[in-house]
């Protein structure tokens, strides 16, 4: 009987909500065909691929079971990449979201309108320029023959520094460059957060006799908190990935055991004979962790920040 | 709540396929000859097992339209995708071959591009009946049944005697390179591996204030350096200038790389040269690129290359180099051209010159180059027509060794003004090896007796250059002047070379052998790192020795034994 009453419920809720059903279908076929699809691709990892028109490769090459990813680690160079890729991309994450936070903060305390904004817009400007154009201006700001910054060095009677042909200084203009790049995404989307905390909130804090410190620890991180949490699982996801774009754009051989990272050994490593198989094999590892990290992460949110994404 | 675990779920998915979504079917380019000729189709034998040599200047009975791809190159600028059909040449074409193309994509002439491009056509398995590819992509096709096997009867039967002397005329390597399991699956399309020979620009007016000789050895090389860097070579009073240009792409040659640096000590880096032993060895790791090294790490610590080179690339070497910071440098025939012509617009008493390369060893030095190939043509096996690839090719070099008046209208027209180049917008092209050469004595003859005409084309155009800067347009004369004129240019050095029988060409052309495919990147990339390092100085020579048993862990003995392997069979 209790049975039967929840089928009823299902249909009643079908019938009352098909209409939204019917407008997820188009997304749903899309996702299916552009993201569900494609996946068949990852056979290529443990075959031999040699193209033979369309999926018909797929059947015809030799399977070589885990030959590939036997290859990648097995290359002297890989341990020093995938851990200059973690380093690189742990810095960038956790300076990714410290430095936008701290912004936004001092941002949002700030009461003209104007400055505020012009700000905040000045911060946004770099995100929108591509590694190929900030590369070449990097280049030129810290060139050691005539550089901008390391006149201003020289003004203090330092020597030049070849920032970017050091193994000690090339993790850190790479952390501190893509952070200069991309935090005024990550502010704006705090301080997006920042105005929706409940401004009564303030008015009872100061009632109570609650400083701006106080106002702040107690008012404003609990606010934004799910916030942070959300940045930060998402950029758990791309923790093997630690910026092709630029690091290609910035690092030369000098600097290769400080700053190659998995994406640019590979590229340069499939450069010569179009390794489809092997850059299908290094996706898959690399997607393997970020699903494994997201997952996990997103457990942990649950757990201690009782925050739930989806 | 199953809705939002549906999305978590399609999220992680979507970040799993991000790395690996080629492959999948896309949709089906048009492959195949639209419409049929019937004239001339397949390789006719005698008895004996003979190719029956056909008509190289057959005409199709019926139209044939062959598809193919565009590749648009920097130099057609505002280009538009019916241009290529109002070019007179493919007019011409259709009158006398009954052979149109049809152009599926049209992609820029880069690596990001083009080449991506074409990968992505390789990796779905939708081949235009004929494309241009690079010996990587052949040798994945050479895996493949994606393309036509037979070209080799193809090409007996069907090409001109011109075509067959062009291909072959620097030896039979071009046809080798495509050549996998005895089969040759591809028309190598050839260039004259002469004029990509490395030789020393060097600024004669900075040489004449500073009262210099030519350098003809590296040590007199280095003092030549030495004044550039320290004596003010161009008299401003500011000490801005610098004694070689390099970038951090140092050994892919062109402009700027130290190729030719490395050949003055009898090295020749990436190439496989004759080890004395009637073997072969790989020039990258021999003791004369060990000297040639110890010269640059010596060259960097007295401050003659700029400390930061390594993050200096191709572009911005070339613009020192215009600048007018730079009166020293390694390159090819073009340079005259690109970028030294702007030098001058700037600066029009930049006088660059082209020298042989300074030898260290007492005997002259020997500049290294490879068999040119500049593409090769892949005939999909779906194509219904493949000998009209070779026809193609045939009209390309009828109307390349043309009457003064046919050619121009075809490839290269000059109108007393400017010149026109159609020739840019044909893809499947090859050139005479010996053309640009030829082409500088053409010059030099009507120079001396002042009387052009016998010169068409080309040679008239670059004629017509040269009187332009002797009549005192510097910059407008630049490139011919500098490229093919009587003056230590480009073809003066390259002529030197010729004469002298100095061209070193890369021992090794055939398929690459099986290691090599794996894992040559590996010691390249090994070798760019060490080679950088120790011109910087953070690496020591001290280290050679172990540096080459680490390319050979890498691989590298290997690759030697059997590109040995292959040089006995020759």
């Amino acid at each position: 009987m209790r049975e039967k009453k929840k089928k009823m419920s299902v249909k009643m809720m079908m019938k009352r909500e098909w209409p939204f059903y019917v407008m997820l279908l188009p997304s749903l076929i899309l996702m299916a065909v552009f993201a569900y699809l494609p996946m068949a691709g990852i056979v290529m990892a443990f075959q031999d691929f040699v193209p033979s028109g369309g999926i018909r490769g797929f059947f015809t090459s030799r399977w070589v079971g885990l030959d590939h990813f036997k290859y990648i680690f097995g290359l002297a160079d890989f341990r020093t990449v995938l851990g200059n890729t973690l380093i690189i991309a742990v810095a960038k994450i956790i300076a990714g979201i410290l430095v936008p936070l701290v912004l936004a903060l001092l941002l949002n305390e700030i009461r003209n309108v104007v400055f505020k904004k012009l700000t905040q817009t000045l911060v946004y400007i770099p995100y929108f320029l591509s590694w190929v154009i900030l590369g070449g201006i990097l280049i030129d700001v810290l060139s050691p023959t005539g550089g901008i910054l390391n006149r201003a060095l020289g003004a203090f009677g330092m020597e030049p520094v070849y920032f970017l042909g050091n193994p000690d200084t090339i993790r850190p203009v790479l952390v501190i460059s893509d952070v200069w790049k991309g935090c005024g995404y990550n502010m704006v989307i705090f301080l997006a957060a920042l105005t929706g905390i409940d401004q009564s909130q303030y008015e009872a804090a100061k009632v109570d006799g609650a400083g701006y410190i106080q106002q702040m620890l107690h008012i404003t991180l609990p606010g934004i908190l799910p916030q942070v949490v959300l940045v930060t699982v998402l950029g758990l996801g791309n923790i093997l990935n630690a910026g092709f774009d630029q690091v290609f754009n910035l690092y030369s051989p000098i600097v290769y055991e400080k700053a190659d990272i998995i994406d640019t050994f590979v590229y340069r490593l499939g450069m010569v004979n179009l390794q489809y198989s092997i850059s299908t094999a290094v996706g898959l590892f690399k997607s393997v962790i970020s699903f494994v990290l997201i997952t996990t992460s997103f457990g942990l949110a649950k757990k201690f920040a009782n925050y739930r994404i989806f | 709540m199953r809705a939002k675990q549906l999305t978590a779920l399609l999220t992680a998915a979507a970040m799993i396929t991000g790395m690996c979504a080629c492959g999948s079917s896309g949709e089906p380019a048009g492959s195949g000859s639209k419409d049929g000729g019937a004239a001339a189709a397949g390789v006719e034998t005698t008895e004996s097992g003979e190719i029956v040599k056909q008509d190289p200047f057959f005409k199709y009975e019926e139209p044939v339209t062959i598809t193919t791809f565009f590749e648009i190159s920097p130099t057609l600028e505002n280009f538009k995708e019916s241009d290529p059909d109002e070019i007179y040449f493919f007019q011409q074409m259709k009158e006398e071959t009954n052979i149109s193309l049809d152009y599926l994509w049209y992609a820029a002439k880069t690596a990001d591009d083009s080449v991506q491009k074409k990968s992505m056509a390789i990796a779905s398995g939708e081949l235009p009946d004929f494309m241009l590819v690079n010996s990587a992509q052949l040798g994945m096709l050479a895996k493949t049944d994606l393309i036509n096997r037979d070209m080799g009867d193809i090409f007996e039967a069907y090409a001109s005697d011109d075509l067959i002397e062009w291909t072959t005329c620097e030896g039979m390597g071009a046809i080798k390179s495509a050549t996998y399991d005895g089969e040759m699956i591809a028309i190598p399309l050839v260039s004259g591996s002469i004029d990509n020979t490395p030789m020393l620009w060097i600024r004669r007016d900075w040489m004449n204030n500073l009262g210099l000789e030519m350098p003809e050895t590296m040590e007199e090389l280095y003092d030549v350096m030495l004044a550039f860097k320290n004596d003010d070579p161009d008299g401003n009073g500011v000490d801005d200038t610098t004694g070689l240009t390099i970038h951090n792409d140092f050994l892919s040659t062109g402009m700027s790389d130290v190729v030719g640096l490395f050949n003055g000590f009898g090295a020749y880096p990436g190439a496989w040269v004759e080890d004395g032993n009637g073997g072969l060895t790989y020039g990258s790791t021999t003791k004369e690129a060990r000297q040639a090294l110890e010269y640059l790490a010596k060259m960097y610590q007295d401050g003659l290359i700029r400390v930061d080179f390594s993050s200096v690339d191709g572009t911005a070497a070339s613009e020192e180099l215009i600048g007018g910071t730079s009166g020293l440098f390694y390159g090819k025939m073009f340079c005259g051209g690109w970028p030294l012509m702007y030098g001058a617009q700037n600066d029009p008493s930049a006088d660059w010159v082209a020298l042989p390369l300074p030898s260290a060893t007492g005997e002259p030095a020997r500049p290294q180059t490879a068999i040119s190939i500049e593409a090769y043509a892949v005939v999909s096996a779906k194509c219904e027509h493949p000998e009209a690839i070779v026809r193609m090719l045939n009209y390309f070099i009828e109307k390349s060794t043309a009457e003064k008046e046919e050619y121009n209208r075809c490839l290269v027209s000059y109108d007393g003004t400017t010149t026109n180049f159609p020739l840019m917008y044909i893809m499947l092209r090859n050139d005479y090896a010996l053309k640009n050469l030829n082409a500088h004595y053409a010059c030099m003859e009507a120079v001396e007796k002042e009387d052009p005409s016998a010169l068409s084309g080309e040679p008239l155009a670059y004629y017509e250059a040269i009187m332009k800067y002797q009549d005192g347009d510097i910059a407008g004369g630049y490139m011919g002047q500098k490229i093919f004129g009587d003056d230590m240019s480009s073809y003066t050095v390259i002529d030197y070379y010729h004469q002298n029988d100095l061209v070193l060409l890369d021992a090794f052309y055939g398929e690459p052998t099986e290691t090599m495919g794996q894992k040559l990147t590996l010691i390249t990339d090994a070798v760019m790192e060490y080679y950088t390092k120790v011109i910087m100085g953070t690496d020591s020579l001290d280290r050679f020795d172990e540096f080459v048993a680490e390319c050979n862990a890498l691989g590298l003995d290997q690759i030697t034994e059997e590109v040995n392997a292959w040089y006995l069979e020759q």
